[in-house]
């Protein structure tokens, strides 16, 4: 292997570490499940993302198959991490959960799950994509 | 190199273990559940090459589709009560039908 490969292997390994301790670290401190959430999506594309490119640098795409499991494992956790993520949120948000905005925690910030029919919040989200979601694929 | 990011990777397991322990509402357990699992293929993956064992990325392989199912199925078992859906529930009594209805009608994503 030639060093320029070695280094740039050695990087991306490394970095995707970084960026899986800062998801882990995000966990940690952020205030409610969405932002939460959202610091779990860094170890989901960046951290693993970049970690299993660097092994596959290491690896090669030789006949052993290696690199070519790697790179399955990569294409199923992109395909699969998107699509928890949102059923996650979807799932909390129908439960009562409210996203914290720019004014700090909602008031109301959790609801009994049969206030769900008659809620501001769901109402003001069906409303926009009522009116102005016309441009939307769905 | 690989034990650099292994020791990331760990770092991170006991982070989100802590918030699984602590997380106030049952979303955020799931969400630390989930990032432990795509930390747990990450670690495989890095094990199999710390020791030169190209097993390990079989086995790594299997987990990313084991955590899929699971988290998804943890999911629909909170939001029903049941790992059949919204139907079996709503067979159960008067409240658990009205309730269902309730999340079916404020679907965000206009089903």
């Amino acid at each position: 292997m030639t060093l320029a490969l070695e280094i740039l292997s050695w990087a991306c390994i490394v970095v995707g570490g970084a960026f899986c301790l800062l998801s882990g670290i995000g966990l940690m401190r952020m205030p409610d499940v969405f932002t939460r959430m959202h610091a779990a999506s860094l170890g989901d594309t960046l951290g693993a993302g970049l970690i299993i490119l660097g092994l596959v640098f290491q690896a090669g795409l030789g006949a052993d198959l290696v690199g070519v499991k790697l790179l399955l494992i990569l294409v199923f956790l992109l395909f699969t991490a998107p699509v928890a993520t949102h059923a996650l949120s979807k799932a909390a948000l129908l439960d009562g959960q409210r996203p914290w905005t720019a004014d700090g925690q909602p008031p109301e910030a959790t609801l009994e799950r049969g206030d769900i029919a008659d809620d501001d919040f769901l109402e003001e989200i069906r409303k926009d994509r009522a009116g102005g979601g016309a441009g939307r694929a769905d | 190199m690989f034990t650099v990011a292994s020791l990331f990777v760990l770092a991170t397991m006991v982070l989100a273990l802590l918030r699984a322990v602590r997380g106030p509402t049952v979303y955020d357990r799931i969400v630390a559940v989930n990032v432990f699992g795509t930390m747990t293929v990450l670690l495989l993956v890095l094990i199999g090459f710390l020791t030169d064992r190209p097993e390990f990325e079989d086995i790594a392989l299997l987990y990313v589709l084991i955590n899929f199912v699971a988290i998804i199925a943890v999911l629909k078992f909170e939001l029903y009560s049941s790992l059949a859906g919204p139907r079996a529930a709503s067979a159960e009594g008067a409240t658990e039908k009205a309730r269902d209805e309730a999340a079916d009608g404020a679907g965000v994503d206009g089903r």
